[in-house]
């Protein structure tokens, strides 16, 4: 067996060590009763500290929820600003070609179409509150 | 990493992540404070997450330095009591058993404390702790035995 450093009862203790090297350190406690006792005593202040350290454990209420949600609600919020620029492109279009029937309607469009968007916003802020 | 993805690996951690926060900070409302800011800041930093290494040392390494910002923040020693924390002036018998195990450690140097808090608090493996306290992970291996020597002289010390 390879040297032995005190500092590998711990990592046994905690199952860090290689399988070939926790056999051997196994051999070690089996053989040496300093090592064993030197070990028995770490593994009853680890036992004892572990249960003590689980006591300070607590479910936090963390929201989850926004993870991931704004770049969705980004999404959202331009895809309604495209639409919008889309409907002013086509009535300016609809400008050139129709006449002023055309164009009132075309504005009630546009004005229609803010007004969604704004309530979108709106209802988009409520729900982040 | 998608978003849902992220969500279902860090919820398991949440529970330990508080124990460490609290650890630190000595108090519960800072502690989920750090947990949430930590979750968020985490899903920002997505992109710096190498898959090849463990998530939960990365995501450790995040709530550490979390934190620490709000230690510095409230200018607090990790030793003194906060008004209206978790931590007495004093270990006594009464008090919950974590409070006990921070207050001893707190009596330790820096090194020792994080190495602790890590491993028992966080319930970190060797290689976790090497990731948020960017060491070798025999160098964990070394530093936590001296560590618990230390930690078990403290509370032999002081009969708890």
């Amino acid at each position: 067996m390879n040297p032995f450093d005190p500092a590998e009862l711990s990592a046994y203790l905690d199952g860090e060590l290689p399988a070939e090297r926790a056999h051997e350190i196994e051999r070690l406690l089996e053989s040496d009763p300093a090592a064993r006792a030197e070990f028995a005593s770490l593994a009853k202040a680890h036992a004892g500290w572990q249960a003590s350290a689980r006591t300070a454990a607590f479910q936090p209420a963390v929201n989850l929820r926004a993870i991931g949600a704004p770049r969705e609600r980004r999404l959202t919020t331009s895809a309604g600003i495209v639409a919008f620029i889309i409907l002013l492109v086509v009535a300016q279009v609809i400008l050139r070609v129709f006449d002023a029937l055309a164009l009132v309607l075309v504005l009630e469009c546009i004005a229609l179409a803010v007004v969604l968007a704004g309530v979108g916003v709106l209802a988009l802020r409520w729900d982040q509150r | 990493m998608e978003a849902r993805e992220y969500t279902r690996v860090l919820e398991p951690l949440l529970g330990q992540a508080a124990a460490y926060a609290r650890a630190l900070l000595h108090n519960k409302h800072d502690a989920e404070d750090a947990v949430q800011d930590a979750a968020l800041r985490g899903w920002q930093r997505i992109d710096t997450f190498d898959a090849r290494r463990p998530f939960k040392g990365w995501w450790f390494a995040i709530l550490r330095n979390r934190c620490i910002d709000l230690q510095r923040r409230k200018k607090m020693r990790a030793a003194d009591r906060l008004d209206g924390g978790d931590l007495p002036e004093h270990a006594t018998q009464e008090q919950p058993d974590w409070t006990h195990l921070v207050w001893a450690i707190g009596t330790l140097s820096e090194a020792h404390r994080e190495i602790l808090r890590l491993r028992y608090f966080a319930d970190l493996s060797y290689a976790e702790i090497a990731e948020v306290l960017t060491i070798p992970t025999s160098t964990v291996g070394t530093r936590l035995y001296v560590a618990r020597k230390a930690l078990a002289a403290a509370m032999r010390k002081d009969d708890i």
